[in-house]
């Protein structure tokens, strides 16, 4: 797919815009800005502070190095922590769970979900187990599958693999994935239904 | 598929969050380091000589309070305006594109066919499908190109190749008979639904 139009609609597709971080950091901004609007506005009247008056609030800025070392140090942390935090997702790519997969001159997104439940029919299918027995997680760069067999029943996780990657490689996903196989054992008192 | 503003959501992110970073590093150093609190507390009170030097020469006549504060309430609301507005530019969402095809002119004359014909087309076609749970069309506008973005929610284990190519083979024909050939995106979304729903049986 060479068209840029579907190559910038497929990126917003897959890729978080941000919105709900930024709303609640304006939320919470403009409630701060609100708060120091009320107290202004209650000292202009002569009113006495809802919590601060302005005045007071500057006096202790100015202030700051006298607070107790503690305080201010655990304010410092959490600000830090809370600044690194915005920054992390301003600038890191925000991936959402989805992969692009290849048709043409179509853009064409599908989210691990619908991928993960559908490897795990195919196994269950191909190695007749219950599908309650197949678990299915897909990530950005590889599949996880755990297959639980029934006591006494042996799989060869080879086989599996081999399973998985037919059935990824039918997808023909943008992204190749590696494949990771597990399989697990039964617990001595299950009884398969 | 929509239009958020998605670098002023980052910008925003950023300039905030390097903000806090800075202030909270400045708090810590202020702690650990002498000359830094010394630094700190040299500025904040030269600081604070200015702005109480200016509050106390713009008095507002008749009270005890300030120009500056006024100014400062003034800011304040302008901030908050400003904020909010660009909440809302963030948030515009989906652009609306429009689609008329024109088919081919015969001695009839021509065939224009609208976008809700198109949408309902497609729709009825999908949900045709067994393994189909729901679908969206829509026209969105991506860089002044309309987009025809086809959302389905398939059943649980459907083969989602499968259902691609149907929906590929669908779009195809939508071309044919419109004469018209538009950039499409096509999304296959799990959801809340395809929990509940039954199964997508596949034959082996």
């Amino acid at each position: 797919m060479s068209n840029p139009v579907l190559t910038r609609a497929l990126r917003r597709e897959t890729h978080s815009p941000r919105s709900a971080a930024t709303a609640i950091v304006a939320v919470i901004i403009m409630l701060v800005l609100a708060y120091l609007a009320v107290e202004i506005i209650l000292d202009l009247a002569g009113q006495p502070a809802l919590l601060v008056s302005p005045g007071a609030l500057l006096a202790a800025t100015a202030d700051v190095s006298t607070f107790a070392p503690g305080a201010v140090g655990a304010a410092g942390v959490v600000l830090a922590l809370a600044g690194l935090v915005l920054v992390i997702l301003a600038l890191g790519p925000g991936r959402l769970a989805k992969h692009a997969m290849t048709l043409d001159d179509r853009a064409v997104s599908v989210d691990n979900g619908v991928i993960a439940s559908s490897l795990a029919q195919r196994v269950s299918d191909e190695l007749g187990m219950d599908r309650r027995r197949v678990e299915v997680g897909v990530g950005h760069r590889s599949v996880d599958v755990a297959v639980r067999p029934v006591l006494g029943v042996q799989i060869d996780s080879d086989e599996v693999r081999a399973i998985v990657d037919d059935e990824l490689a039918s997808y023909r996903l943008a992204r190749t994935l590696s494949t990771r196989v597990r399989i697990e054992r039964s617990s001595d008192r299950e009884i398969d239904s | 598929m929509n239009n958020t503003k998605r670098w002023l959501n980052r910008a925003f992110l950023l300039i905030v969050g390097l903000v806090l970073l800075a202030a909270g590093a400045a708090a810590i150093l202020i702690v650990l380091w002498r000359p830094a609190a010394d630094a700190v507390t040299a500025f904040l009170a030269s600081a604070q000589d200015v702005v109480t030097g200016w509050i106390q020469s713009t008095p507002i006549a008749g009270t005890e309070t300030s120009w500056v504060e006024v100014g400062a309430l003034a800011v304040l609301i302008l901030v908050v305006l400003v904020i909010v507005i660009a909440l809302l530019a963030t948030i515009r969402g989906r652009t609306r594109g429009t689609m008329r095809a024109s088919g081919a002119r015969n001695e009839l004359g021509r065939v224009t066919i609208a976008e809700p014909f198109i949408s309902d087309a497609l729709k009825h076609s999908l949900a045709a499908r067994d393994d189909v749970l729901s679908s969206h069309v829509s026209m969105n506008e991506v860089r002044g190109t309309t987009v025809l973005h086809v959302a389905v929610t398939p059943r649980q284990n459907t083969d989602p190749r499968t259902l691609v190519d149907a929906v590929d083979v669908l779009v195809a024909n939508l071309a044919t008979l419109t004469g018209q050939t538009t950039p499409t995106f096509i999304s296959v979304r799990s959801g809340l639904r395809q929990r509940f729903a039954t199964d997508n049986r596949r034959l082996s």
